[in-house]
């Protein structure tokens, strides 16, 4: 129970501080994050889009596939991710192991399926009265697949912050291809799990604190952003 | 509606810079080594003046021991550093690792609970104290993880001739920090390099005394082996080679010698390298 | 002559196994306003929708202006065009973006666009609704702005499926009058679908009655107008003279129509399921082919017809006294 109370104040020790470990810990993790997210996003939209919006024997499937994708372990995408970037994979010799890099792609892997998915639910609950009038108006396919994402926008949201949330928590396949080394791959993530196994577990909340009040940023952020686009 | 256009090129910008910031700076080497000789300290203070000299940033990964060999193994790192003989000779015999050399060695310590109920503080040996252990049926944690640690560990027993199994006998396959955390939790006993436990003890983590030490079958010796550039052309063979030798230098040697005895009053390596450094 | 607005010949649509629409010959003339009436399921809706080209057929042509639609490039057609639902959708934004929104869609620039939007709820009767979010409009309102978003495009025709059914009583009339301003002054062809017989009477240069997915030579027979109302769990239509026994309906009805062949005469009462029997006296008879239509008073004026056999074999005449049976789910409601 102490730990909690030391925690938080430790961590606003740290913030206050400036800490500059803390900082590029920090920054590192949004960095990787949010790249992973948007490029998640950039994918994952318009791939929901088309399979919410369209018709074709195995639809329920490839919806099952990705609604069950996104419970995937992290550390099990890590593995995968490490078998294809490590100098025994086909990816070897492009280095992409240990660095930031190979972070932003497990954490590509991780997010899209969540985006696809809710982009797909998002899709199907949109009234079918949007595409009529889109097309009555005169609106091409793509200004009436916009138009529809337009009106689903609350909806996508929520999905690419769900995705957000998946990555900037998670640590399993961060370690695995990150290799969390200090100040070059070492996230908020992995020096929690690092400060625990040290049994330092003040610090390891402390750490855990600033990752929430940097979500909750994150997400404030995001919800204001998408408001403004009224 | 002009302020929400300038704050998304605002953000798009700094994103696109952000991408680009991953690019890397100046030469690196990679180093694999063990959870816990990252966790004591060491290479804080044993690596800096190497990058400073030769010009070169390490990557250190801190893994378990198996781990550490495998990338070793597959060529993802430049040069390992293991506390696993039998392990490592293993490695350059099969051809993955060149050079190997002795670096310093530490030594792991038998600890308990204050009450010693397997009466372990009268062994002479460690596999008489282990064999208390088993009679007792006293709980033990094990690293159960195949680091250098456990498998220590392992050789006690085979030289005592047993095998542990039992509701006492627990394997928590995890790392040195951990367990010792959870053996001070159920006040078990359980086997572990001094580094970490003074480490642990100094930060007021636990609170176990040591029950039994200074059998030579204890002693954990340290190598450092380079990667095999004849098998891995990619691998950066020469600052491997590089930081070997700044390892087992007089200088890298005295820094191994010194460190510790601040912080806990006695130095947790001991350097075998060079006689006298 | 100048060519049809629209041309139709053996248009059939089929959903499902079943014809909802089957009309060997229609023409609209350009520049007037056609009022398509018919109860629920008539195939109204369907036919509003196969000629905005939203639709096709499953067989059969259309002409627009002379021109074979299926020869001709369908979104050029469609520009000259607009529907406007009977529930119309509004993106989730403002007015003036939705009202735009047909522009944007053909490229036009923002200075033309300002001027058509400004134009376009001047017309409805909306100036200074700009900035008002979709969401915060009546009824009548909602649909007043789907208009101006549809006359933002210019449209050589403009069709309306019940554009008044969902719109409160007061906005009835604006509507109704902004409709026969925009053909008269702007000598749109304006098609509106609807079930309110003297809205398509007020409104229309012609009427087009719709029944089972035909065309009704002439408007719906034994057409009463009335109220409905509920007797224990019985829903009855009250004429003022006779109450009819009908299905229960959610929606309010104001007209019904019994057609004359779903009503079988007899002398004496006959029993049946059929919940509607009346006694009444021919008072006409007339020759209608192979069939013999005969009016009788039974209350109110039916007609019903018989087979020339039947006709003969009951030995019918003027001054019979018959017994007029027929089921509550023959009887059409509006």
């Amino acid at each position: 129970m102490e730990y909690i109370v030391e925690g938080i104040r430790h961590a606003l020790r740290l913030i206050v501080s400036l800490d500059s470990e803390i900082f590029s810990i920090v920054l590192l993790s949004l960095k990787v994050s949010t790249i992973a997210t948007f490029l998640s996003s950039l994918v994952g939209v318009p791939v929901g889009f088309f399979i919410g919006a369209s018709e074709f024997w195995g639809k329920k499937l490839l919806v099952t596939i990705f609604n069950t994708l996104m419970a995937f372990p992290t550390v099990v995408v890590g593995l995968l991710v490490y078998s294809f970037i490590s100098r025994q994979g086909p990816l070897g010799p492009l280095g992409l192991l240990f660095t930031p890099r190979a972070m932003v792609i497990g954490q590509f892997i991780l997010a899209t399926p969540i985006i696809v998915a809710l982009t797909i639910a998002a899709t199907q609950v949109i009234d079918p009265r949007v595409k009529l009038t889109a097309m009555t108006l005169g609106a091409g396919p793509l200004r009436t697949a916009i138009t529809i994402l337009s009106e689903a926008r609350f909806a996508l949201t929520a999905g690419v912050v769900a995705g957000f949330g998946r990555v900037i928590g998670e640590v399993g396949c961060a370690m695995m291809v990150g290799g969390n080394i200090r100040g070059y791959t070492r996230t908020m993530t992995t020096a929690i799990a690092l400060e625990t196994a040290k049994g330092e577990f003040g610090f390891g909340l402390a750490l855990g604190f600033i990752l929430l009040v940097v979500a909750f940023s994150v997400n404030i952020l995001l919800h204001w952003l998408q408001s403004k686009r009224d | 509606m002009k302020l929400k256009r300038y704050l998304e090129l605002t953000l798009v910008t700094l994103f696109v810079l952000l991408s680009f910031s991953f690019v890397l700076a100046g030469e690196r080497l990679r180093l694999s080594t063990t959870t816990s000789t990252e966790n004591s300290g060491l290479l804080d203070v044993l690596l800096p003046p190497f990058e400073k000299i030769f010009n070169v940033k390490m990557d250190v990964i801190p893994v378990g021991t198996g781990k550490a060999l495998k990338l070793a193994e597959n060529g993802d790192v430049d040069v390992t550093m293991v506390h696993a003989r039998s392990l490592e000779d293993k490695f350059v015999a099969e051809g993955y690792g060149v050079n190997r050399r002795d670096v310093m060695y530490n030594d792991f310590v038998i600890i308990g609970p204050e009450s010693d109920p397997a009466r372990v503080k009268s062994a002479k040996t460690a596999d008489e104290a282990f064999n208390l252990i088993v009679r007792n049926r006293a709980t033990f944690i094990s690293r159960g993880d195949r680091s250098g640690t456990h498998l220590k560990e392992l050789t006690i027993w085979e030289k005592a001739g047993l095998k542990p199994s039992g509701k006492w006998y627990l394997e928590a396959g995890k790392g040195m920090g951990e367990v010792l955390t959870m053996a001070n939790e159920k006040r078990a006993y359980t086997i572990a390099d001094r580094g970490t436990y003074l480490a642990f003890m100094g930060g007021r983590k636990i609170s176990l005394p040591v029950i039994f030490e200074g059998d030579p079958i204890l002693f954990n010796p340290y190598g450092i082996i380079a990667v095999n550039p004849a098998k891995y052309p990619h691998v950066n063979y020469v600052k491997a080679m590089a930081l070997i030798g700044w390892v087992t230098s007089r200088r890298g040697q005295k820094i191994i010698k010194e460190f510790g005895k601040d912080k806990f009053g006695q130095p947790l390596f001991i350097p075998v390298a060079v006689p006298n450094p | 002559m100048d060519t049809f607005q629209f041309e139709i010949r053996d248009l059939t649509k089929v959903y499902n196994g079943k014809t909802v629409l089957d009309i060997p010959h229609l023409t609209i003339k350009k520049g007037s306003i056609y009022g398509a009436m018919g109860p629920n399921g008539s195939g109204k809706t369907t036919l509003l929708s196969i000629l905005s080209l939203l639709l096709s057929p499953t067989s059969g042509k259309i002409y627009f202006e002379g021109i074979d639609i299926d020869e001709a490039d369908k979104h050029l057609l469609r520009q000259k065009m607009t529907l406007v639902l009977q529930n119309p959708f509004l993106f989730s934004t403002t007015v003036e973006k939705n009202v735009a929104y047909g522009l944007k869609a053909r490229g036009i620039k923002k200075a033309e666009r300002k001027k058509r939007i400004m134009e376009c709820l001047e017309l409805v009767g909306l100036e200074g609704f700009e900035k008002r979010r979709a969401g915060e409009l009546s009824g009548g309102e909602t649909q007043r702005v789907a208009i101006a978003r549809a006359l933002t495009l210019y449209p050589k025709v403009l069709l309306l499926d019940e554009p008044t059914a969902n719109v409160d009583r007061g906005s009835v009339d604006v509507l109704e009058r902004l409709l026969k301003e925009l053909n008269q002054r702007f000598r749109i062809t304006i098609i509106l679908a609807t079930h309110d017989i003297n809205q398509a009477y007020r409104l229309a240069d012609e009427v087009i009655s719709l029944f089972g997915g035909k065309i009704a030579k002439s408007p719906a027979e034994n057409l009463f107008k009335g109220r409905g109302l509920r007797e224990k769990n019985i829903f009855l239509f009250d004429t003022g003279r006779i109450k009819v026994a009908i299905l229960p309906e959610s929606d309010e009805v104001s007209h019904i129509s019994i057609p004359p062949e779903a009503v079988i005469i007899s002398h004496k009462p006959i029993s049946t399921s059929a919940r509607n029997s009346f006694s009444g006296e021919i008072y006409q008879v007339a020759d209608g082919g192979d069939s013999v239509s005969l009016l009788v008073d039974a209350g109110e004026k039916l007609t019903v017809k018989v087979t020339k056999k039947s006709f003969q074999e009951m030995r019918l005449n003027v001054g019979s006294r018959v017994y007029l049976t027929f089921k509550s789910s023959s009887v059409e409601v509006f």
